[in-house]
């Protein structure tokens, strides 16, 4: 049978992972590209920097807390901080479809050039491509990032995790996802759910001044349940997460309740999980705390290696937190 | 903090129910939303040694069989519009799923509700709507009939495979599966309501109807394992913030109105008697006619049907794991977010 791509390709999850370990490593064969993160740190002239990629399809373009340039600066901006990086640069490109609303796509550039400004990031090359009516649905963007390390001695790292670490989540969990499925979906909650999407940079560069952090990660696509399996992929460590503790707002379960959704693996655009060493927990969780009220301890890494991602359960049950297999569909019943 | 230890005295006091038997229970759940908010809440570790849960045939996508899905995918072929619930996309027919059919172009839509479909469906459209469900479900598809029917739409017709819970609870006790008590479906009672499970206590076999909540899932245990210490086979019900005595009584007028029982093939129990509902005579038009061929039906490799009779826990299967998995399903209870073999996957029963 012929192999196509479908959705679940890209929702961040399993097969997202599968294609690339099985098809995109393989060939471009890079062993930089082979300790892949949501961005590569090297070695530059003496200096350590750091690149980032991303593209965005999001739909609707305009939703409750953002829109599609904000979240293409964001997302970009936010996978060099977590990596210990400050952005300095940034390239913008569009895909348009035939049709689109110049009116839009003025919002969407004036949007990028505030949330770039606010990041300090100067946006200094990009491209335009226009496709046929029915070739693309809207527009695309992609944006590639380049970063300075803020600390080379204190650059967060998957190496750096080991047992007894204390994980740390920035927010609550599953707005952005909330967001989106709620705007497309016409269920009345579109004024109710906010997305998270916004820049970790501020509280990101006070976490990495005060605390000494093991590793960063922000949670994007396949949300937190998909992200803590990333990491135990490849720390080879497990963790344990505490139901009680991780942070849902209420109009998100309620959205979740309705469709049937996972809030565990339902997109963020602005929060990240933060590992650091038992001492340090609590000075992490106050500087994160005035950011975001949410922000909590949600478990901890295991000396086990079995490269799992365990939930405690309200009643003292377990069970596995795995990582997202397919797109979260509404189910019958 | 008062709600957890109330829980906690509640789960002693199942433990300690249980202990009094001096054995392991089994018990069923009919119901696919059950049995994932059993593994989800980690239900199947908390009462490890105390409690053998046994996924039933309560989940519509998982007793769909690929022939169906095969008809659907016909119908998609000779550009028609196919509208379906969104967790039938994965079950595969005998060559593809939906949703592989539709990463090649065929023309299938995911509706939240057959009434939002109806509304939408374009004049210009010729479209299926995919009607497969337990009771549940069915007053909708009855209620987008009825709409179909005030907009005088010639161009929306209905692939019917819905089932009814009865028959196939039946054969599955009469034939199947011993077991000291039923955790019952709370969304079908809804419909059908307490009375619509009275057979069950024929069977003389302890029942109990329940919500979805981890509250309400703790309290039916405590009912159930009650009623298994006093041998009381009365159903009780443990949902009474939604479930009736009589159901839903306008929901049931619906389906009586525009439906009939069927024999009907479940994927994994065969073809049960009655265990179907079509449309009635008087709106066989509104009804797409599918052809089925039931000898070629079901994976030889795939014990779906021990499985779902209790006979086999998912991870004895030779196919689990190793080529069955969510991305490649080759059986009814790997298919569905609420099948069995899922949610061991996915929440790790095996461990």
């Amino acid at each position: 049978m012929m192999r196509t791509i479908r959705k679940e390709h890209g929702n961040g999850g399993k097969q997202t992972y599968e294609l690339i370990d099985n098809l995109f490593k393989p060939i471009f064969g890079s062993e930089i590209l082979k300790s892949g993160d949501d961005s590569t740190v090297f070695s530059l002239n003496g200096m350590k920097v750091g690149i980032s990629t991303d593209s965005f399809v999001v739909k609707p373009y305009f939703f409750k807390g953002g829109d599609i340039g904000k979240l293409s600066v964001c997302g970009t901006v936010n996978d060099l901080a977590v990596a210990g990086l400050e952005p300095k640069y940034i390239t913008v490109s569009f895909i348009i479809e035939e049709g689109f609303s110049i009116d839009d796509l003025e919002k969407i550039t004036r949007s990028i050039k505030r949330y770039a400004d606010l990041a300090k990031v100067e946006v200094v090359a990009g491209d335009t491509k226009v496709v046929e009516k029915g070739a693309a649905d809207g527009i695309f963007i992609n944006t590639t990032g380049l970063g300075v390390a803020r600390d080379t001695q204190k650059m967060p790292s998957i190496s750096r995790i080991k047992g007894n670490q204390v994980v740390i989540v920035s927010g609550d969990i599953g707005r952005h996802g909330a967001c989106i499925y709620s705007h497309n979906e016409d269920l009345g909650f579109e004024d109710r759910i906010e997305s998270d999407c916004g820049l970790l940079l501020d509280v990101i560069s006070e976490l990495m001044q005060e605390v000494d952090v093991a590793y960063m990660k922000d949670l994007t696509r396949g949300g937190l349940a998909t992200a803590l399996n990333e990491i135990v992929q490849k720390s080879g460590f497990d963790i344990k997460v505490e139901e009680e503790k991780i942070p849902v707002a209420d109009e998100v379960k309620a959205l979740c309740d309705i469709l049937g959704l996972d809030s565990y693996y339902l997109a963020c655009e602005g929060r990240f999980v933060a590992i650091v060493n038992g001492d340090e927990k609590e000075k992490a969780i106050e500087i994160l705390k005035k950011y975001n009220r949410f922000a909590c301890e949600i478990g901890k890494v295991e000396e086990s290696r079995e490269k799992r991602v365990y939930l405690s359960t309200t009643f003292g049950g377990t069970r596995i937190l795995d990582m997202l297999y397919y797109e979260m569909l509404p189910r019958i019943c | 903090m008062q709600t957890l230890e109330k829980a906690n005295t509640i789960i002693n006091t199942i433990k300690n129910n249980i202990e009094k038997m001096g054995r392991q229970l089994r018990i069923i759940e009919v119901c696919g939303t059950h049995t994932v908010s059993i593994y989800r809440n980690g239900f199947h570790t908390l009462f490890k040694g105390y409690i053998d849960f046994i996924s039933g045939p309560g989940c519509p996508v998982c007793v769909t069989h690929e022939g169906y899905i095969d008809n659907l995918i016909e119908l998609a072929k000779m550009n028609y519009t196919i509208y379906t619930f969104g967790d039938l996309m994965k079950v595969p027919g005998k060559s593809m799923s939906l949703a592989e059919a539709k990463s090649n172009g065929a023309k299938i839509k995911i509706m939240y509700s057959p009434v939002d479909a109806v509304e939408n469906i374009a004049e210009d459209e010729e479209a299926i709507i995919a009607a497969v469900g337990f009771e549940t479900t069915v007053p909708a598809f009855a209620l987008s009939l009825e709409k179909v029917l005030e907009k005088d739409l010639k161009n929306v017709k209905f692939a019917c495979e819905l089932k009814t819970i009865d028959q196939p609870l039946k054969v599955l006790l009469k034939d199947h599966i011993k077991v000291d008590g039923l955790i019952l479906p709370g969304h079908v009672a809804t419909i059908l309501g307490v009375d619509g499970f009275k057979f069950v206590e024929e069977f003389e076999i302890p029942s109990v109807i329940s919500g979805f909540e981890k509250y309400d899932i703790l309290l039916s245990l405590l009912s159930l394992t009650q009623s298994i210490l006093d041998n009381d086979f009365t159903v009780k019900n443990e949902y009474k913030r939604v479930v009736k005595k009589e159901g839903n009584t306008v929901a049931k007028r619906y389906i009586e109105r525009f439906f009939e029982r069927t024999d009907a093939y479940f994927r994994g129990l065969g073809l049960i008697e009655g265990g179907g509902l079509r449309l009635k005579s008087e709106y066989s038009s509104f009804s797409v006619q599918l052809k089925y061929d039931y000898e070629s039906f079901s994976n030889s490799a795939c014990r779906c049907a021990d499985v779902l009779t209790g006979k086999l826990k998912p991870f004895e299967c030779p196919l689990f794991e190793k080529v069955c998995t969510p991305q490649t399903p080759k059986g009814a209870c790997m298919v569905s977010q609420e099948g069995s073999c899922n949610a061991y996957f996915r929440f790790g029963k095996w461990k």
